[in-house]
């Protein structure tokens, strides 16, 4: 039978309890009274004109305000013919209920159990809906409704929405929003937050760029393991006479002298410059003017905004590597955004884990230029994390946080930015940073190790609009090919518009 | 004898040497059993993942058995939700992962299908070949590991073999081993390689020579006809009844297959030999899946024979968007019947994607085949459920 015919059939034999039938696609939807589903089902699978013996699937759907769909699609090897057996359950969004068909397809009972776990539909008559099929058994809410979010969604919209006017609207990859339950925090606010945040991060990046290039243009001034007071002189000149800093940074200058130097020299390298304090040794008791010598000039750099936080040790301490930008790990540039929000969040801020989600998608291919994270992130040669999970951010920060602390204690000390220069990029010490595309770029220009190994920082702020499938395939250079099989290979999807591509002769020609 | 049983202390033995047997038997004279309750997985090898089956035995009889699943739930379909069709295409090969062409050209097909959209002649005939070869990549994974699983260790190695050889040639062409993410909305993501075709061409002939060798090792040996035969024997009625398809709905005589009864792709212009089975037993059900490959290397060939020039892909906007309304496309997947019932509301992402997967269906028939069954059958059952832990849970 046809589709239509079979729909006039299933109006024969069911008269008013089929509300609707429809044919679309040449597949037949039969729609029928929720109390008579299992009656139509066992209709289906005995009348002999029907025959659907073969129990395929069953589904539900989520049809908005109207509740819960439930969809189950039968098979007749016999007649070979297909019908989907529609029902909405009665009961709304609050207690969809619905009579089981399992007394009629044996095949039923799992789906039905799938049905209840994923849209929560409770079926009548089952033999047992629970434990829950496919979650786990204290899940809670289910996984299918419209207003169960995923997570990640949650805390950043959906990174495929990169057409504009999609980006802009709320609902960027969450077409949910019909449904009136409420997002905690809506994703927009959430967005919001997560920028002004990165924006914060990276002006303060850019100022702790600003400060650390200075003080290695005046450190490069002495040759490596250079005068120690000399260097400390040199710290709080940029710092334009914070008195506490200057102060400090005085009495501070001529103590580790003799200490900093053999310990850099048990350490990492020998030509490594000068680093007048570590503040684990200073906090150590020996000498804890360091300590406060490290601290003043950031604290004078990062002004009284960050006054609060800075007058712990530990919490400023972070900020260092996070003005370092570490050349010879990509990751480096990453923890410049991350650790600072961390920090933020750590010193009260409540969204937090929206900071770090944000962060976490921030080099994601699809990420909206004007991301300002991604941009920081990216300008310095951020490696692009797809992963836009909150936890897997944080581990990876987790992962770069032991690594600074565990591999180089003295991360924190103005010494840290020497380092890296001073391992990776002595060839290259002179090497402008090409094209570097922020506020810090002229003084990042006296930063050598940086441009040592920094991917050009332009390039990240090309391409963030594309994705990656868009850009065209290059084609295999076949130049014997033979006409049959060569062939432009080509993404289906690039740019121009309707075209096939030209068969053979093409391939030839790359 | 008797020394070593005894008990310090504890005196003679009763039924020792030189005593008549002291054991009384009260009641009609059977020995009662005690049910026992036993997990087989989530972690056993048998289970080609993280399946539980969780048995009650009286004895060696299985009394009921229940698989529970969802171990490896990773909800795709919820996942699917937030995706453009494109990135579908690359998240649906994941869920079976022995059958990732098959599975990615059943989303290719629906969207198709509700776009209206003519996918070029040749990219039909490169889907067709690289679903049999994707096939017989498949099969050959469950010949090996089911005779592994019956103690014959050769045939594992022997199959991996030939999977590895045409893992190579299907990574030519799509650049992947296991996820070839190759199909795309509208065509394929490029053309076949240079030489793909006569690569191919030697490729069948190899596993055919091969494929008989695999008979002889395993459907020629006493104990493995000995394990198979008559073991596991699923009824075809029941088979519908729970949506069992594949070569497990095959091995019963019913040769629903939708190359055939539904072609999609240019199925309908080669000639597709279903093998049925008589029985419906484990014997069956790995006869099948030889036979499956043999019927696919032939397609092949037809592929080869048929497959003309021309562009493998149509120009689409940069966003496909289906329009609003639903669909449902079936393939014959490897293990059995894949399907997507999509439900669009006319945006990019889809509103519904339900995954019909062959292992759910196949699955949920095992408690019906381990019931009275002995739990030394039980490996033999299941592993001949040709199923992948991934596709019954999503």
């Amino acid at each position: 039978m046809t589709p239509e015919d079979l729909a006039e059939y299933f109006r024969d034999k069911l008269g008013a309890r089929v509300t609707d039938t429809k044919v679309a696609h040449g597949q037949l939807t039969v729609t029928v009274d929720p109390e008579a589903l299992p009656t139509a089902a066992r209709l289906c699978k005995e009348d002999p004109a029907l025959r659907f013996d073969f129990f395929d699937w069953m589904s539900g759907v989520d049809e908005r305000d109207a509740g819960f769909g439930v969809v189950t699609h039968l098979y007749s090897v016999e007649h070979r013919h297909h019908v989907n057996l529609r029902a909405v359950a009665p009961g709304g969004r609050d207690q969809p209920r619905l009579p089981s068909i399992t007394g009629v397809y044996r095949g039923a009972n799992w789906h039905e159990r799938e049905a209840y776990d994923m849209f929560g539909v409770e079926f009548d008559g089952h033999p047992g809906l629970l434990p829950r099929i496919l979650t786990v058994e204290n899940f809670e809410g289910f996984p299918l409704r419209k207003e169960f979010h995923l997570s990640t969604r949650d805390a950043k919209p959906w990174p495929g929405a990169k057409e504009p006017e999609e980006r802009t609207s709320a609902e960027a990859g969450q077409s949910v929003t019909t449904i009136d339950t409420p997002a905690p925090v809506s994703a927009e606010d959430k967005a919001a937050a997560a920028k002004a945040k990165a924006e914060r991060a990276k002006a303060k990046a850019a100022a702790m760029r600003a400060k650390k290039a200075g003080e290695r243009a005046a450190a490069e001034l002495q040759p490596a393991g250079g005068d120690h007071g000399a260097r400390a002189a040199a710290e709080p000149q940029p710092a334009g006479g914070d008195d506490q800093a200057s102060a400090a940074a005085e009495g501070a200058a001529p103590a580790p002298a003799s200490d900093t130097a053999t310990m850099d020299a048990g350490g990492e390298g020998l030509d490594k410059p000068p680093a007048p304090s570590d503040p684990d040794l200073a906090g150590a008791g020996e000498m804890p003017e360091a300590a406060s010598a490290t601290d003043a000039p950031l604290q004078a750099d990062e002004g009284e905004a960050e006054e609060t936080r800075s007058a712990s040790p530990a919490a400023a301490g972070e900020d260092v590597p996070a003005g370092t930008p570490a050349p010879d790990e990509p990751m480096g540039a990453a923890e410049i955004a991350d650790s600072d929000i961390a920090k933020d969040a750590a010193a009260g801020a409540v969204q937090g884990d929206v900071a770090a989600g944000a962060t976490g998608d921030q080099a994601g291919e699809d990420e909206p230029v004007d991301d300002l994270a991604a941009e920081t992130a990216s300008g310095i040669g951020a490696p692009p994390s797809a992963s836009g999970t909150p936890g897997v951010e944080a581990e990876g920060r987790h992962g770069g946080a032991t690594e600074q602390s565990g591999d180089r204690p003295a991360a924190e000390t103005p010494g840290m930015n020497a380092d890296p220069q001073g391992r990776a990029a002595r060839p290259a010490d002179q090497t402008p940073a090409p094209g570097a595309d922020d506020g810090a770029s002229a003084t990042r220009d006296s930063g050598q190790a940086v441009s040592a190994t920094m991917p050009d920082p332009a390039a990240p702020d090309t391409t963030p609009g594309g994705d990656a499938s868009d850009r065209p395939v290059e084609s295999y250079p076949s130049p014997d090919a033979e006409p049959l099989r060569a062939q432009e290979l080509q993404a289906d999807d690039a740019d121009p518009p309707v075209e096939p591509t030209t068969p053979s002769g093409e391939g030839e020609r790359s | 004898m008797t020394d070593t049983l005894l008990r310090p202390g504890s005196g003679m033995l009763p039924g020792g040497p030189g005593e008549g047997m002291l054991v009384e038997v009260r009641g009609e004279g059977e020995l009662r059993t005690q049910d026992m309750n036993l997990n087989i997985g989530p972690q056993h090898p048998a289970t080609h993942g993280v399946l539980r089956v969780v048995i009650d035995l009286d004895g060696e009889k299985i009394v009921r058995a229940t698989p529970v699943i969802g171990y490896m739930h990773r909800g795709f379909e919820k996942l699917a939700e937030a995706r453009d069709y494109r990135q579908i295409i690359a998240l649906v090969n994941r869920h079976d992962w022995l059958s990732a062409f098959c599975n990615e050209l059943g989303v290719a097909l629906a969207v198709e299908r509700m776009m209206e959209l003519e996918v070029p002649d040749r990219a039909e005939w490169i889907r067709v070949l690289m679903a049999e070869w994707n096939r017989v990549l498949n099969h050959l994974m469950f010949v090996g590991s089911f005779g592994l699983e019956l103690g014959a260790i050769t045939p594992v190695f022997f199959a991996f073999r030939e999977r590895e050889d045409i893992q190579g040639l299907m990574e030519s062409a799509t650049g992947g081993r296991l996820h070839f993410t190759y199909t795309r909305v509208g065509g394929l993501k490029e053309d076949l390689p240079r030489g793909f075709l006569a690569a191919s061409a030697k490729m069948t002939r190899n596993v055919r020579v091969r494929n008989s060798e695999y008979r002889d090792l395993l459907e020629g040996n006493e104990i493995f006809k000995a394990r198979t035969r008559k073991v596991g024997i699923l009824p075809p009625d029941v088979a519908l009844d729970y949506g069992v398809s594949g070569p497990t709905l095959h091995a019963t005589g019913i040769a629903e297959d939708a190359r055939v009864t539904e072609p999609y792709c240019r199925y309908d212009k080669v000639n597709v030999h279903v093998p049925v089975g008589a029985t419906g037993d484990s014997y069956d059900r790995f006869q099948i899946l030889l036979a499956r490959i043999d019927a696919s290397l032939d397609i092949i060939d037809q592929v080869l024979d048929n497959i003309p020039p021309g562009p493998v892909n149509v120009k689409l906007p940069k966003i496909v968007k289906a329009p609003e309304g639903e669909i449902y496309v079936r393939t014959e997947n490897p293990l059995g019947q894949g399907g997507y019932y999509l439900v669009s509301d006319g945006k990019k992402n889809p509103w519904r994607l339900k995954m019909r997967t062959p292992s759910f269906n196949n699955i949920s028939a095992m408690s019906y085949l381990l019931k009275d069954q002995l739990l030394s059958d039980m490996i033999a059952i299941l592993g001949s459920v040709f199923f992948v832990v991934g596709d019954v849970d999503r």
